[in-house]
């Protein structure tokens, strides 16, 4: 064999070697990462509330339907069964249980009802509910319609990656773990830097 | 989003666009791309989440140390290096961002 082959194969084996190496060390330091705290949960589940229900004179805002689907066709039927008034203090919370909060949406129907004593609904919108909160100011009622506006904010789920809770040892490994990955990584770089004209990797 | 899925997602997206630049040098060009992976992605992954900091500095702070790795442990040509780090940070910060919401 030439002694350029020979050098190819050597480097050969020594850049698989260095790839391997680092594969495992990335499953293993980032599967054990893992065991110790989650990042799935990356939003919230959704809430809406309101503000201003008190200018609703003569009206009343009613949630009217609570469902998984768009194109529900309860809005368009005269008997609403299942409602529930709209005041200051409400809060709906969008939230399907379990861990996955991404796919905890919804689409809330609302209808603004005539307090007289048939009821009429003169006007009717529907929120899609997923990742955002949202704030609704209500400014009155114009015609029959609702005027208002909607302020919307992101639904952050409240954790830490990296608690500081002294009690539980297991944020301060988490960090650890972090830390001493990213250090692997950059020592590796490092080690690749200062060897690079013996491996000649260019 | 979970390290590992990060660490992998980071691996693809660079191993896959490195390899137009690098084609000739694509043991090192893995090599690379695995190494920066395990070196940038628990590091942002808990700047992001436990810091505030700005992370148009961190996506910057990326893209140069891409141009440099490049530049000396693959293949010494700045015109690679500088339109390479160039898009596959911008692409696997897009990812990171989806990722962790």
């Amino acid at each position: 064999m030439k002694p350029a082959n020979k050098l190819f194969t050597f480097i050969g084996m020594k850049i698989i070697r260095i790839f391997f190496t680092v594969t495992l060390i990335i499953t293993g330091v980032t599967a054990w990462a893992d065991a110790g705290f989650s990042i799935r949960r990356r939003t919230a589940a959704a809430q809406i509330t309101f503000e201003g229900t008190g200018n609703l004179t003569g009206y009343q805002l009613f949630r009217v339907y609570y469902s998984f689907l768009q194109d529900d066709t309860v809005l368009k039927n005269p008997f609403i069964s299942d409602k529930e008034i709209m005041d200051d203090k409400t809060t709906i919370v969008i939230q399907n249980g379990g861990k996955r909060w991404d796919e905890s949406d919804r689409y809330l129907h609302f209808a603004l009802i005539k307090t007289d004593t048939a009821g009429t609904v003169t006007d009717t919108f529907t929120v899609y509910m997923k990742k955002w909160n949202y704030h609704m100011v209500i400014n009155g009622v114009k015609d029959g319609k609702l005027q208002y506006s909607m302020k919307k904010s992101k639904a952050y789920f409240d954790y830490t990656v990296v608690t500081d809770d002294e009690r539980d040892s297991g944020g301060r490994v988490n960090r650890w773990i972090f830390i001493a990955s990213s250090l692997t990584g950059f020592i590796l770089l490092i080690f690749m830097f200062l060897k690079r004209k013996k491996i000649k990797l260019a | 989003m979970p390290l590992i899925i990060a660490l992998i997602g980071f691996f693809m997206i660079k191993a896959v666009l490195e390899l137009p630049f690098y084609f000739r040098q694509w043991k090192a060009a893995l090599a690379v791309a695995l190494i920066t992976s395990l070196a940038v992605v628990p590091l942002i992954t808990i700047l992001y989440h436990e810091t505030s900091i700005d992370f148009w500095f961190v996506y910057l702070g990326m893209i140069v140390t891409d141009i440099l790795v490049f530049y000396f442990l693959i293949h010494q040509n700045w015109w690679k290096a500088v339109p390479a780090a160039f898009i596959i940070n911008t692409i696997a910060i897009v990812f990171f961002y989806i990722g962790n919401g």
